[in-house]
């Protein structure tokens, strides 16, 4: 049991080196060239995309161990009794098997109690263009990237809060 | 010796620097790291482009149309939410009394 324990305990170091080892991994986002694409040329042109980059990650990890179920009291008891006893006579302690001729307590008992273990993790992560940059021998030209889904959302969003907001208005003029 | 890591980070930084004929263009980003015991947060955006042509130098400013719109949308909403809500609080109490 304890082989299997420090098994367990082994396994669960190296998980956590494991993900400790991926965050840091996580902060190369926090790099210009994340979200910078390599220069793309084509046709006298010199093109770079640019976007927004959010990541996000966690983990977690839980241990416990375990003892002997059985109290020591009544382990040494039973010790006691079987080591005072005669030792051609076999002790029948209620509810456990003959004690040994050792006066060992009855073999199946004080076994370890049970162990756990466990871990979890999550991220998420976004990209977003922003503009693409374009560079030729004249000069440079930042043009942006429009979301036109996105800001229909967020215009919708603005018309209920236009008609909630009216309604109130209404109800508070009437009476 | 350990490195120091800090739990917050906002900084800016420059990409390479990409040359065509007698051009050079630096990018440049900001990012917010937000480092937790057992986390992390990384938000980064690009924020300009500095051009430079033999001494002149020009900083061009990447603007995000888009959050800009979104930002300025869902704060009229938010206004919008806040004070019907406030005429909604005072009704009540109208009512109440």
């Amino acid at each position: 049991m304890n082989e299997t324990f420090e098994q367990l305990t082994a396994t669960s170091v190296e998980s956590q080196e494991q993900a400790i080892g991926l965050i840091e991994k996580l902060f190369t986002v926090a790099q210009p060239n994340a979200v910078f694409s390599e220069p793309l040329t084509t046709q006298g042109r010199t093109i770079i995309t640019a976007a927004e980059i959010n990541v996000g990650l966690g983990v977690g990890f839980g241990f416990g161990g375990g003892t002997a179920s059985a109290s020591m009291e009544e382990k040494e008891g039973k010790g006691r009794r079987a080591m005072h006893a005669d030792p051609h006579e076999r002790v029948d302690l209620e509810g456990t098997e003959p004690a040994s001729e050792e006066g060992e307590g009855s073999p199946g008992e004080g076994a370890d109690a049970g162990m756990g273990g466990g871990g979890g993790g999550g991220g998420g992560a976004s990209g977003r263009p922003i503009a693409v940059i374009s560079i030729t021998e004249d000069g440079v030209q930042v043009e942006p990237v429009v979301d036109a889904t996105k800001i229909a959302l967020a215009f919708f969003t603005a018309v209920g809060s236009m008609f909630f907001m009216l309604t109130k208005m209404r109800k508070a003029a009437e009476h | 010796m350990t490195q120091e890591k800090q739990r917050f980070k906002w900084q800016k930084m420059s990409g390479d620097t990409v040359t065509v004929g007698d051009l050079s263009v630096t990018p440049q980003s900001r990012s917010l790291a937000i480092r937790f015991p057992r986390g992390g947060w990384v938000l980064n955006r690009p924020v300009a482009v500095l051009v430079e042509r033999g001494d002149e130098k020009r900083r061009i400013p990447i603007v995000d149309v888009t959050r800009i719109a979104r930002l300025g949308l869902y704060g009229l909403s938010v206004g919008m939410a806040v004070v019907g809500l406030v005429m909604w609080m005072k009704e009540r109490s109208g009512s109440d009394e």
